[in-house]
């Protein structure tokens, strides 16, 4: 637990301001437009934030606390005045000199304390703020901080709407009533607490026998079900098991696996376990099918993934003993090596990674690939994106043959179609299943197929989920911005037959609501976004589900150009031409 | 993960507990470990009740994912406390009775009624084929064949048209019609914005986002179409045409009046009102039948170097002067330029067309031997593949070196005009104030060289009947041309 009064420390050049823009940088940068955003600080995080964004590489634990708490007191807190400490938080939300709201450090806080809380305690603020005051040094008294008010609404509403306008969703959320109201923002965003580290830590270490430490994220995830049950019936395993939201899980899933990738099997005392901040770190990939010609000959491409909070700066891959140096192909990718890639084994290549801590890029051999559309639109290409194909999304599978009879049973119980006959493929052994679509939603259902468990873990339906996809309109590729005259339909997939949709105006004063009304899930729906502005989708089916997305409209007289990444030319002899500029000229 | 049936006796009716025990189920995130509850049919009545009615006495059975059978219990006892408390908070009260023995699904030791109560999808019969379980096909997106981007930007030609003799195509002095089109130039200048925040993509998404905005209408005019901002340096291609990037923002002299000049590349209207802040720039001028994005001249005046300027200002603009000249001094000839095209391998066609005399007309000479294609020189369409996918390859079949040439069409049908001797002539004349290079249509160059025409002025040629007129081309920019393409300047 933090200290109520912590030591003060050198503050050297570390102010507020560099704190605050080094957590937005942290959350928000290479980061792919249109993902949610969890602010899920925890003690890694803020130590992980001293050494790499504030300059700090030899900073301790302790030292990236106290500095944190040093400069959120001094932001937020007023000095003892007789009547005690308060909070004096800015009456209206303000802004840096680049846009970034400027109460990231006390929000920080407030998910800092959601961390902290006991395994077993719910979502209430007698549990919470508790924690909460702990983490701001306010120790007198109990409830709501003095001063804090409601102030935290309007701050986690700034922090939406910048994330918005950023192309990004926002995940953090206000509670529907009662005690959470409020306080269910930064439970939100809270992934997983410090006791569920450490009963992670613990269950790995009663599960060692059935562990093999290598297992690099996707064999992590893929076991995690298996080991959660381990759990029984608690809060952890209901977070870990639970897919109806599939980004938070895969969000879950990640912090999961950094507390897989600690050294729990040396840990002697669990009840001090904490996860290791940075460390040697593989760099994943997937596949990118690449069309060699329009005569259906294609080409896997090992498709690197960046890493999380991935700062740029030199990474190189060392393939066949020559380094390739790695180059940003979109927020979260790199370009796809030039070698195409033997299929049916892992692969493990080393890399450079400079001051990223990362020395090897791990393909991970799997016996089936689900290749789907480019969710930005900046090529034709399909690629193992990340987009969710359980809810009808269109796919190519690339399976083994050995997968045929089970995906043959699959297809003759119509849980899975695909059009015409599987495709050979030059790599030996692997075809490929064309338009795929999952047809089914009760997958339980499913009879044992062998060998094809993994497949059908991954073409599962997760029951209750929604998701709401835009698609048409005229967009700016990995911008999550449309054109004025040009929006976007929405097309709701889920396991209901119908969905409330609501459209809600950020941007005009007067009556928000824009659109509202029941739509048929599976089908495009126009959506009304007639002018500029700022809007926000909200979409609930029954029982529970829930989605929604922010969509900013743009005016013509607006766009700015975009940066070129792969100009073409034409090469004279003694210079370039690209459009009306010779370059090269000696 | 084995499954397992858990049960409590209870004492309400069927619907209230679900409720309750479906919100307990989702507050607690278990829906993806216990999927669905089943009650057994009533106990303590020997009359019919019909399924799921009635407050007589069941067995609440829920199917749990669990690894023994302790935990399936847990999992039970946990819902059953927490929905017990959502009851308590709604003002009513669930009455949760002992409990049987956890069993497996084949094995439940009492019989159950056949509806089916899943906490995600809702109630219904066993055995029942519900189409709330089926997954809607997912909506068709729009595809369309968007074809050979390197294929013919002209449509074919069914009958097989005398060509003209282009030497007296080119002798009477040109009519200089305009013809703009307010609405579609405001969609061309769209589309340039649009091309220029992209920064780059596939042929494919550059059609459809062309059709979208009602610049061309199918893949020949879009092909068209990226021709001519291809001419007016706003975008370059790949050699293969599968891909193009927005170029650098620019701003080019007129060979014509070196005080002006006009923008080529990315632009925006953001940077564009800076500009002004600098310069004057009058009113945008439409290109001739408004074929493309309008022209922005810039009145630098007499500014010693503009260049400059626009570094002290921050403007993101580069300075490239008199860009036509400079770049007609760095062309090669016409050989050198055919030796830079893109070298293709190839299969047998299923059927082949060669260019004559002003039409696509089959070719049953052509061979593909080992991958060496052989034929007569000249222009070809090739054909490949079913109907089901087929595709078409356009190139140029240089017979000497057995080589078939990818690049722009315009510049292989030229290719294959020289390569069979047919006259390509060119007039250059001083007509109302203007200095006009006359091309005829059918001798249109090649991409390269053409763009340094429009680079002159930065403008489109006017299309009068079956010529071509560009417009302010100083002589000896026209002449240099000629020689290199060895055309006969009249």
């Amino acid at each position: 637990m933090p200290t109520a009064n912590p030591p003060a420390v050198a503050t050297g050049p570390v102010t507020h301001a560099r704190w605050n823009a080094a957590i937005v940088d942290y959350f928000t940068r290479n980061v792919q437009p249109g993902s949610p955003i969890y602010l899920s600080v925890d003690e890694k995080v803020l130590l992980a934030i001293r050494r790499t964004r504030l300059g700090r590489p030899d900073s301790t634990l302790k030292g990236a606390l106290n500095e944190f708490w040093w400069v959120l007191r001094n932001w937020c807190r007023t000095p003892p005045q007789g009547g005690g400490e308060r909070l004096t938080l800015p009456v209206k939300p303000t802004h840096d000199s680049e846009g970034r709201p400027t109460c990231m450090v006390f929000l920080a806080a407030m998910v800092l304390a959601a961390y902290y809380m006991q395994e077993d305690e719910d979502h209430s603020g007698q549990a919470y703020f508790p924690q909460l005051r702990d983490v701001l040094g306010i120790v007198e008294g109990n409830g709501r901080p003095p001063g804090l008010g409601h102030a935290d609404d309007a701050l986690w509403q700034r922090w939406n709407r910048w994330l918005g306008t950023r192309g990004l969703q926002p995940t953090a959320r206000r509670g529907e009533s009662g005690s959470w109201k409020y306080i269910e923002y930064p439970l939100s965003q809270c992934l997983l607490r410090r006791t569920d580290h450490q009963r992670l830590a613990r269950l790995f270490r009663n599960a060692e026998a059935i562990i093999d430490r290598a297992w690099d994220r996707d064999q992590f995830a893929a076991h995690l079900p298996m080991l959660a049950q381990r759990l029984g019936a608690t809060r952890l395993a209901g977070l870990l098991l639970d897919t109806s939201e599939p980004q938070r899980h895969e969000a879950i899933v990640y912090d999961a696996y950094d507390v897989f990738r600690s050294p729990w099997h040396e840990v002697e005392d669990f009840d001090t376990f904490t996860v290791a901040p940075l460390g040697p770190r593989s760099l994943e990939a997937g596949l990118y099918r690449w069309e060699k010609d329009r005569r259906g000959n294609v080409e896997y491409l090992i498709y690197p993934r960046a890493p999380r909070s991935w700062q740029e700066g030199g990474l190189s891959v060392e393939i066949d003993g020559r380094w390739h140096c790695l180059k940003p192909e979109r927020p979260g990718w790199f370009d796809p090596l030039p070698k195409p890639v033997c299929l049916g084994k892992r692969l493990c290549l080393n890399v450079n990674g400079g001051s990223q801590e990362l020395n090897q890029l791990i393909l991970p051999d799997s016996p089936f690939w689900i290749f789907v559309q480019d969710p930005d639109g900046f090529t034709d290409d399909l690629a193992t994106w990340p987009t969710p194909c359980q809810d009808g999304e269109p796919f190519v599978l690339l399976a083994r043959n050995e997968l045929a009879k089970p995906l043959a049973t699959l297809q003759a119980q119509e849980f899975l179609r695909w059009q015409g006959d599987p495709v050979a493929t030059d790599y030996d052994g692997w075809s490929e299943y064309h338009d795929c679509q999952v047809c089914r939603f009760d997958w339980e259902a499913v009879p044992d197929l062998p060998g094809a468990e993994g497949l059908v873990r991954k073409l599962r339906p997760a029951g209750g989920t929604v998701r709401l996809s835009l698609e048409g309109g005229l967009s700016v590729s990995g911008h999550n911005v449309w054109l004025e005259g040009f929006p976007p339909a929405i097309c709701v997939r889920a396991d209901a037959p119908t969905a409330r949709l609501r459209v809600l105006s950020l941007s005009q004063n007067g009556n928000p609501v824009v659109q509202e009304g029941e739509v048929p899930t599976h089908s495009l729906q126009p959506l009304q976004l007639a002018a500029a502005g700022d809007y926000s989708i909200e979409i609930t089916t029954k029982p529970r589900g829930q989605a929604s997305r922010f969509v900013r409209v743009m005016r013509w007289d607006q766009l700015e150009p975009g940066p070129v990444l792969r100009p073409f030319d034409t090469r004279l002899e003694d210079c370039r031409l690209r459009g009306a500029c010779l370059l090269g000229l000696q | 993960v084995p499954i397992w049936y858990v049960s409590r006796l209870v004492r309400n009716a069927c619907q209230p507990v679900f409720d309750r025990v479906q919100e307990a189920v989702h507050f607690l995130n278990f829906a993806q470990c216990v999927p669905l509850a089943r009650f057994s049919t009533p106990r303590d009545t020997q009359r019919k009740v019909e399924a799921g009615k009635g407050t007589h006495q069941r067995y609440l059975f829920l199917r749990v994912d669990a690894a023994t059978r302790e935990q399936a219990v847990e999992f039970l006892d946990t819902i059953c406390r927490v929905a017990n408390s959502f009851a308590r908070s709604a003002g009513a009260e669930l009455k949760f009775g002992d409990r049987l023995l956890p069993v497996n699904p084949d094995s439940i030791p009492l019989p159950v009624e056949p509806l089916i109560w899943h906490f995600s999808r809702g109630v219904h019969t066993k055995h029942d084929k519900q189409s709330s379980w089926r997954v809607p096909p997912s909506p068709r997106r729009q595809e369309e064949n968007t074809g050979d981007p390197l294929g013919s930007p002209e449509p074919s030609t069914p009958s097989s048209p005398q060509e003209a003799d282009p030497v007296a195509l080119i002798k009477p002095a040109p009519t200089l019609v305009f013809r703009a089109n307010g609405d579609l130039q405001g969609r061309q200048q769209r589309l340039l914005l649009w091309l220029s925040a992209a920064g780059q993509g596939s042929w494919d998404r550059f059609v459809r986002v062309s059709n979208q905005l009602g610049t061309s209408h199918d893949s020949i005019t879009a092909r068209r179409l990226l021709r001519r901002l291809i001419l007016l340096g706003h975008v370059e291609s790949s050699l293969d045409g599968h891909h193009w990037s927005a170029t650098p923002a620019a701003l080019v002299q007129l060979a014509a009046d070196p005080t002006r000049a006009f923008w080529c590349g990315q632009r925006s209207e953001l940077l564009r009102c800076r500009l002004r802040q600098v310069w004057q720039m009058p009113l945008p001028d439409p290109q001739a039948g408004s074929d493309g994005p309008p022209r922005w001249l810039v009145n630098c005046g007499e500014a010693r170097d503009p260049g400059v300027v626009l570094k002290a200002r921050g403007l993101p603009l580069r300075w490239e002067g008199t860009a036509a000249e400079n770049l007609v001094r760095r062309l090669p000839a016409l050989d050198r330029w055919r030796d830079s095209l893109l070298r293709v391998s190839l299969t047998p066609p299923e059927r082949v067309q060669r260019w004559q005399a002003g039409a696509y007309r089959d070719e049953i000479t052509f061979r593909v031997i080992a991958g060496c294609p052989q034929g007569p020189t000249g222009l070809y369409r090739l054909f490949y593949g079913d109907d089901r996918s087929s595709f078409e390859l356009t190139g140029f079949l240089d017979a000497g070196r057995n080589e078939f040439l990818r690049g722009d069409w315009y510049g292989l049908r030229f290719l294959a005009s020289r390569q069979s001797g047919l006259p390509c002539p060119a007039r250059w004349l001083a007509h109302e104030g203007r200095s006009i290079l006359v091309l005829p249509l059918s001798r249109r160059w090649p991409l390269l060289y053409e763009r340094a025409l429009v680079l002159a002025s930065g403008l489109l040629p006017i299309q009068d009947s079956d010529r071509l007129c560009y417009l302010d081309v100083p002589f000896d920019l026209a002449s240099t041309l000629a020689r290199l393409l060895g055309v006969t300047l009249l």
